[in-house]
């Protein structure tokens, strides 16, 4: 018998646990919402190389991108970090969707102009039940190089002109702190300078974010080649150089301000992962910055 | 003799289990309202720059007969007109990561019925968590009771610094100490 009350008792303690049961703890435990992982890297651009990021809906950002003068021998000096041999590229990326951005830009010195378009395939999500660890997207580019041609007597074509990238983007942010990307990378050349270089090079990119403050960042990127690695500098016995570049994001509320060493001059992707010419440890390398501001044209909000 | 007597504790005990489960599921269909789409919007005024940020998908509950309300809300389901805000909002701010939710839990300080219809200005007494910071706060509202639903609505205000959200001075003009909070709120009885 004092089983059996002991049994009453229990089922009376249930029913008054489960009707004491704490409100906001029933929502917790409801929530079944994932939620997606924002800003893996601060800029459509890990530095030169693209990241998993997209300019979002009805957003224009405007960039403008420097890459100074190498600043080995007397260089940093004499032409100022190298500023007296800027190249610079301007480029402008649309967000038609939150998943679709396109994007246009021209390089000084290379006259190369470049359109792009970045789908974002898949998006990290933590929590919930539809959650998901990677960001993947897919970045490809056209290249159209402007310069007169070379030999203007022999027949040339507008294809020519021509080259293409193709990247796969695959990201993760580890922890609000740090971000890693994968990006295997296809760069096809119509034209190449001799008969004996690839038109096709393979890369397998690698890039890395780590935060330091609330609104500064540390950047890695890194392009080594597969394949091409022999072709060799026009007018020179020296090959061409992995892309390695390090720099620091700054954020100052509507801009990223980008600061970076790289070994090379270009600022899309056929130039930097085939045709990197400066050496790391011959300070072969370049002072640069990119610029980006974002203007928002959705109107859509309501206040 | 014996077993008759458990016979008869074992009815007991059904009945008594009966009764309590049945009590349970009867007073919480009566007592307990949900919505899963409470507005919730804040605006930052300053004289440089108007912030707003809005979203549609906070989660109430209330509980008629304790007078209790709960609200749970994921930060990053606020939406800005403009999405670098929005980035800045759920990175610098509310570190989104580490807190992703905002919550109110709170009790009804009137002595009055809330499943009689009508309409109730009444104060509300709970914590409030934001960036994984609570405070104790005493926020008025409006409850209408109305037959098969119930809204509330209120207006408040959360200072920056009472959750430890530190804005950086470069940005100070531009972020309001204070915003002002708006929460909208319809709920039906939770199935």
């Amino acid at each position: 018998m004092k089983k059996n009350i002991l049994f009453i008792a229990m089922i009376l303690m249930v029913n008054f646990a489960w009707a004491q049961d704490d409100l906001l703890d029933m929502l917790k435990a409801e929530n079944t919402v994932s939620s997606p992982v924002l800003a893996t890297f601060k800029g459509t651009r890990i530095i030169t190389g693209q990241s998993n990021e997209n300019i979002a809906k009805k957003h224009l950002n405007f960039l403008i991108l420097h890459r100074f003068g190498e600043l080995k021998d007397d260089a940093w000096y004499y032409s100022l970090l190298g500023i007296d041999e800027a190249t610079v590229r301007i480029a402008f990326d649309y967000g038609i969707t939150d998943k679709l951005m396109v994007g246009v830009g021209r390089s000084s010195k290379t006259k190369v102009y470049d359109f792009s378009v970045k789908y974002k395939i898949a998006q990290q999500k933590i929590g919930g039940n539809k959650n998901f660890p990677l960001a993947i997207s897919y970045y490809g580019n056209m290249g159209l190089n402007s310069t007169t041609f070379k030999e203007p007597t022999r027949e040339n074509y507008f294809t020519s002109r021509l080259s293409f990238c193709n990247q796969l983007i695959i990201a993760r942010k580890i922890n609000p702190s740090i971000s890693l990307q994968i990006t295997p990378t296809f760069v096809h050349r119509n034209l190449v300078n001799k008969t004996s270089d690839p038109n096709d090079v393979i890369a397998l990119g690698l890039g890395g974010s780590f935060k330091i403050t609330r609104s500064t960042r540390l950047n890695i990127e890194y392009y080594p080649r597969l394949t091409g690695r022999d072709e060799l500098i026009p007018n020179s016995t020296d090959e061409y150089e992995d892309y390695l570049a390090v720099g620091f994001d700054i954020e100052t509320g509507g801009h990223v301000f980008q600061l970076m060493f790289s070994n090379s001059m270009y600022m899309y992707e056929q130039g930097f992962v085939a045709q990197t010419t400066g050496k790391w440890s011959d300070f072969g390398i370049r002072l640069g910055f990119n610029l980006s501001r974002t203007f928002s044209f959705d109107n859509e909000h309501i206040k | 003799m014996k077993i008759t007597n458990q016979a008869i504790s074992m009815k007991l005990i059904i009945t008594i289990a009966t009764i309590a489960i049945f009590s349970v599921a009867n007073s919480s269909a009566q007592t307990l309202y949900k919505a899963t789409n409470a507005t919730v919007s804040f605006f930052s005024k300053t004289p440089i720059e108007d912030i707003d940020g809005k979203s549609e998908t906070a989660t109430t509950l209330i509980n008629l007969e304790k007078k209790d309300i709960a609200f749970m809300i994921q930060n990053n389901s606020f939406k800005f007109p403009n999405k670098l805000m929005q980035e800045h909002f759920n990175e610098k701010y509310m570190e989104s990561e580490k807190y992703p939710a905002s919550n109110f839990r709170g009790n009804v300080q009137e002595d009055i019925n809330l499943k009689i219809t009508g309409t109730y200005k009444v104060i509300v007494k709970g914590k409030l968590t934001i960036h994984g910071i609570t405070q104790e706060r005493t926020i008025p509202g409006t409850i209408i009771v109305n037959e098969g639903s119930i809204t509330l609505e209120s207006d408040f205000k959360v200072k920056n610094i009472d959750h430890e959200i530190k804005i950086p001075s470069l940005v100070v003009t531009k972020i309001a100490e204070e915003l002002d909070v708006k929460v909208v709120a319809t709920l039906f009885p939770k199935k």
